[in-house]
């Protein structure tokens, strides 16, 4: 059948494609959908001219819920309500690799070079009707609405849990460097799904504010703050080699950073104190199924449901390509800790 | 029950074609009936459809509703003919299935470019009005003339707008139409091009919904390019 999908053609340029979609999947329409910082840097183009030449036209967007319109399978019923889960299962006979890391619980497909993943090397979710499987489908639970959206979100912090063996050694002090929405959510998971006690260490005193469930530190004024075993890296951009060198100055000997803030500019970094303490040193991004149904899990405590919640700064109906522009032309320039949030009709 | 009829029984003149009617034609390897009725076989809110549909295609249609997997077609009925002895034998078909306040979405074969958002406004309109049209502002300006050489007048563009389908009504609402039309003599009835014309002339009020320059008619050769053209490689 026919369906409509709104494409990057080039940077601020979004244009109609109509395009005849394979119906042998199960059929989902998109239904509440969220602008990431990976979309703004497509949309501004923000990125090497020749890696966009290459990834142009693509949909836009890797944060979604949807509902259900046909599953041939009879797994899911028409209506239901689901995250749609971006990172997309490599095609792969398992021999270009010298160890493949798909069944590597600490790696997984995500890190598969041949996987791919939606709005970075396959179309996103910008579409009328997805056709897709079940193993990228999530259904989500009764009683959770439009904020079901930052499931993608949450599941990178339960992937950073994940890949750092947190959900098994539960630590008891976990540290966060970064005040916006990857630091909020980062630290919620720490605070309800590892049930760490969390420290906070921001910019912006507004923002650390809403961090009610942790202790918050400014960032020039972290003297007071204990010591920590864990650290988690979620600055990204230009400050993130001095949040990481402050995250050195606070772990005990043998203790972890975790990076997940991204960086366009290589980061100086005080390898000294990584080798005096013997400091673990560890990179995580993106999610996969597992982290998936870890986020929606949380979803259902209402303490963390609550929290979620806040992020939430609205909700617009968009029904064309001009209100689509409007969308990303906000979330560009928007300093808020939350989001606006996509309705789509197409 | 929501019940799409979709009318796929024009011969298709205008394009030039004398050995298939139109919306029997390939678009990348698949016939435009089969285009539309996905549209409406996905559609959540559609629970059945009638196809009208020329006698001697009637067997190819079973065929492809098997190879593509269309899965609501529960009437096929023969084309009569004019659209408005189409839509009767559709409504006819119809009947015994339907409750006064069912919602009947009739639409064009040649249109395969519907979207999920007009299906689910027009069922939004009906309950809201009992009946509607789906509808584009014009963006030309409209001009009349009586004699095809001069201008008779300007009128207000913002009055204008053009027709497109679904048009959706309650079963009541579009049987009781058609039942006072066709009680007409057939020398008295006035001439329709459409089912909103005919409920229109019954008295009724019609809502609007709005439509979308995508959602073309096939009609000439011309349109079969345009709406290929229109469509693009999927990855």
């Amino acid at each position: 059948m026919f369906v409509k999908s709104y494409k990057i053609t080039e940077p601020k340029r979004f244009e109609i494609f109509i395009e005849d979609l394979n119906c042998d999947g199960i059929l989902v329409r998109p239904e509440y959908l969220a602008v990431c910082k990976a979309d703004i840097r497509y949309y501004l183009g923000n990125r090497d001219v020749n890696v966009l030449k290459k990834k142009f036209p693509m949909s836009l967007i890797h944060e979604a819920t949807g509902v259900v319109i046909r599953d041939k399978s009879g797994e899911f019923e028409p209506g239901q309500r689901v995250v749609m889960l971006p990172c997309l299962k490599a095609d792969c006979d398992n021999t270009k690799c010298i160890k493949c890391v798909r069944n590597d619980d600490k790696l997984l497909d995500n890190y598969c070079p041949e996987s791919r993943f939606r709005s970075s090397n396959f179309d996103g979710f910008s579409k009328e009707i997805i056709n897709t499987e079940s193993e990228y489908l999530i259904k989500i639970p009764d009683g959770i609405g439009a904020e079901a959206v930052f499931s993608e979100l949450i599941s990178v912090g339960c992937c950073a849990m994940r890949r750092a063996g947190l959900w098994e050694k539960k630590e008891k002090k976990i540290a966060v460097w970064g005040d916006g929405i990857m630091g909020y959510i980062i630290s919620l998971v720490a605070k309800y799904g590892i049930g760490a006690d969390v420290s906070v260490v921001g910019l912006s005193p507004e923002k650390l504010a809403k961090f009610d469930f942790a202790d918050t530190y400014f960032v020039n004024n972290i003297e007071s703050m204990p010591n920590v075993s864990v650290a988690i890296e979620a600055v990204g951009g230009n400050a993130a080699a001095s949040a990481v060198n402050q995250a050195i100055d606070k772990l005990c000997s043998g203790g972890k950073i975790i990076l997940s803030g991204v960086s366009n500019d290589n980061a100086p970094i005080n390898t000294r104190m990584v080798l005096e303490h013997g400091l673990t040193l560890m990179g995580t991004t993106r999610s996969v199924r597992c982290d998936f149904e870890k986020a929606v899990g949380l979803l259902t405590l209402p303490e963390f449901r609550e929290r979620i919640l806040r992020l939430v700064e609205g909700i617009d109906v968009i029904d064309n390509v001009n209100g689509y522009y409007r969308a990303f032309d906000d979330a560009a320039k928007s300093q808020a800790l939350g989001k606006r949030i996509m309705k789509m009709v197409f | 029950m929501n019940v799409a009829v979709i009318l796929a029984g024009g011969k298709g003149s205008r394009m030039g074609i004398i050995d298939m009617p139109k919306q029997f034609l390939e678009i990348y390897g698949k016939p435009v009936v089969i285009h539309t009725l996905e549209s409406f076989d996905v559609n959540e809110n559609i629970d059945a459809i009638c196809v009208v549909c020329v006698k001697e295609w009637q067997n190819d249609l079973k065929v492809w509703l098997k190879e593509y997997d269309i899965r609501k077609v529960r009437w096929i009925t023969d084309a009569g003919k004019t659209r408005q002895h189409s839509s009767l034998n559709a409504l006819d078909a119809i009947k015994d299935s339907v409750s006064d306040d069912d919602i009947i979405v009739i639409h064009d074969a040649a249109r395969p470019l519907v979207s999920q958002r007009i299906i689910n406004d027009n069922i939004e309109k009906v309950k809201k009005y009992g009946a509607c049209d789906t509808v584009i502002p014009a963006v030309d300006t409209i001009i009349t003339s009586l004699d095809g050489e001069y201008i008779d007048s300007i009128p207000p563009r913002k009055e204008f707008y053009r027709g497109q389908t679904p048009q959706s009504f309650t079963y009541k609402i579009i049987r009781d139409s058609y039942d006072s039309y066709f009680s007409l003599p057939e020398d008295e009835r006035p001439s329709m091009t459409d089912d909103c014309g005919l409920v229109l002339h019954g008295g009724k009020k019609i809502g609007l919904a709005l439509g979308d320059r995508t959602n073309l008619k096939l009609t000439t050769m011309e349109d079969l390019l345009l709406i290929k053209s229109m469509i693009r490689a999927n990855r």
